[in-house]
C-alpha cells in the first residue's frame, strides 16, 4: 500500500520537477545538492526527490536555455557546479506556474470541495 | 546547441561524474552530522541519490544524436568485419581502384578530345576531310592541287574550304634552332575556322599571292613558351629550314598569334601560307 502511494507521488513529481527546480533558483544560484534539499524542506518533507533524477532535469533545463551553469565554491569550499536562472527561465517559470494553478483549480472543481 | 553537446559528450560526462561525486560527498557529510558512521553515511547517501549509472546513461543518451550514432556503429562494424578477412578486402580494394582509375583516365581523354566543343566559332559545322587510295594502301594521302580546286568549285555542301598540311621545319631566329611541327595552310584557314589573333594579324588571302612576302603565325602555346608572350615579336624575321628541301624559306615578318588555347592542331604551330 505504501509502495503504491510512493510511486504515484513520484510520478506526479517528475512531471513538475522542472517547475520546482526553476522556482527554487529564483532566490539565487545553487548547486544540485542544495536544490534537492530545498525542495524537500520547503515541501515539509512531503516531496522526496530522487536526487539522481535531478541531474538529467538540470541538464535538460540548461540545454533549453532556462538555466546557466558555472563552477564555484560550495559551503565547505569544495568545487561545485552552480546553476542560475536565466531571463528566459524566469519567463518559463511564470508560464508553468500559471498553467499549474489552472490545472489544480480545474481538478479541484471536478473533485469538489474537500470534506472537512 | 544540440550539436555542440554531441561533440563535447565526453567532457560533459566527465564533469557530470565530478558533479555526482560532489553531491554524494555533501550528502555524506550531512549524514555524518546526523550521527551515522562513515560507512553508513556513504551508503545512505548513495541510496538517496539513486542509481548513479542510470543518471550518467540518461545524460549521455540525451547528448547523443541517434542517427550519427547508428551510422558510426555500422561503419565501425563494417570495417571490423572487413579487417577480419584481409585478403578479400585487399582484392576488393585493388579491383575497385583499378576500375575507377581506368574509368577516370578514359573519360578524361575522351572528354578532352571528343566531348568538349572545339574552340572555333560554330564548331558544329566544321568538317575534316581526308582521302585514301584503297589500292595503294591504307594511309592517308593528300589532296592534289587540282583536286582541291575541284572541291572548291564543285562541292555544294561546304561554305568554304581551307587546306592544311603538316610538315616539320627547323626554325631559326628563336633562342635555339628548333624543330617545329608546322602547319602549312591556305590563306583562308583562320577565317574558315573563325579564329581571331591575339597579337598582330593572321593570314589573309593577300599573303597567298606569288609575290607576297612570306609570313608566319605562331601558335599561342609556342609563343608563350618560347618567347614568354613577348609582344615585340611582331615583325621579327625568322628562317625556316627543311632538310632535303630545295629551298629555305625565309620570312620577313611574323604576323600574329592566333587566339586559341586548345586548337585541334595544337603543336608548335607555325603556320605559313602555301
Amino acid at each position: 500500500m505504501a509502495r503504491h502511494k510512493k510511486t504515484s507521488d513520484s510520478e506526479m513529481l517528475q512531471g513538475t520537477l522542472d517547475m520546482l527546480i526553476l522556482k527554487t533558483l529564483v532566490m539565487g544560484p545553487a548547486h544540485g545538492h542544495t536544490i534537492a534539499h530545498v525542495i524537500e524542506q520547503a515541501s515539509e518533507d512531503f516531496l522526496q526527490v530522487e536526487q539522481g533524477s535531478l541531474y538529467p532535469a538540470l541538464h535538460r533545463l540548461e540545454d533549453r536555455g532556462w538555466l546557466s551553469s558555472f563552477w564555484g565554491a560550495s559551503e565547505n569550499n569544495r568545487k561545485a557546479r552552480f546553476y542560475k536562472l536565466t531571463a528566459a527561465g524566469k519567463r518559463q517559470l511564470a508560464q508553468e506556474t500559471s498553467r499549474w494553478r489552472q490545472i489544480v483549480r480545474a481538478i479541484g472543481l471536478v473533485i469538489g470541495e474537500e470534506e472537512a | 546547441m544540440r550539436m555542440l553537446r554531441f561533440f563535447f559528450r565526453k567532457r560533459i560526462a566527465e564533469e557530470l561524474q565530478r558533479e555526482i561525486d560532489e553531491h554524494i560527498e555533501l550528502e555524506r557529510d550531512l549524514n555524518l552530522e546526523r550521527g551515522l558512521n562513515q560507512e553508513e553515511a556513504v551508503r545512505q547517501a548513495r541510496i538517496k541519490f539513486g542509481s548513479r549509472q542510470r543518471v550518467r546513461e540518461e545524460i549521455w543518451t540525451s547528448n547523443s544524436m541517434m542517427l550519427f550514432e547508428k551510422l558510426r556503429r555500422d561503419l565501425s562494424y563494417a570495417v571490423r568485419t572487413l579487417l577480419r578477412s584481409p585478403g578479400y578486402t585487399i582484392l576488393a580494394v585493388i579491383t575497385l581502384a583499378l576500375g575507377i582509375g581506368a574509368n577516370t583516365a578514359i573519360f578524361t581523354v575522351i572528354n578532352g578530345v571528343l566531348l568538349r566543343p572545339l574552340p572555333y566559332s560554330d564548331p558544329g559545322r566544321i568538317m575534316h576531310l581526308e582521302q585514301t587510295a584503297i589500292r595503294v594502301g591504307r594511309d592517308r594521302i593528300g589532296f592534289s592541287v587540282q583536286e582541291v580546286q575541284d572541291y572548291r568549285q564543285q562541292a555544294q555542301s561546304f561554305s568554304d574550304l581551307a587546306e592544311y598540311h603538316s610538315m616539320t621545319f627547323t626554325l631559326l631566329g628563336a633562342k635555339v634552332p628548333e624543330r617545329v611541327v608546322t602547319g602549312v595552310i591556305s590563306a583562308n584557314y583562320f577565317d574558315v575556322l573563325g579564329i581571331k589573333p591575339v597579337l598582330g594579324r593572321l593570314i589573309h588571302p593577300s599573303d597567298e599571292k606569288l609575290n607576297a612576302p612570306p609570313v608566319l603565325v605562331l601558335s599561342y602555346a609556342y609563343w608563350v613558351k618560347e618567347f614568354g608572350a613577348d609582344p615585340k615579336i611582331l615583325g621579327k624575321p625568322f628562317i625556316m629550314k627543311r632538310s632535303g628541301a630545295h629551298r629555305d624559306w625565309s620570312f620577313a615578318s611574323f604576323a600574329g598569334v592566333p587566339r586559341c588555347q586548345r586548337c585541334l592542331h595544337a603543336h608548335h604551330i607555325v603556320s605559313f601560307p602555301l
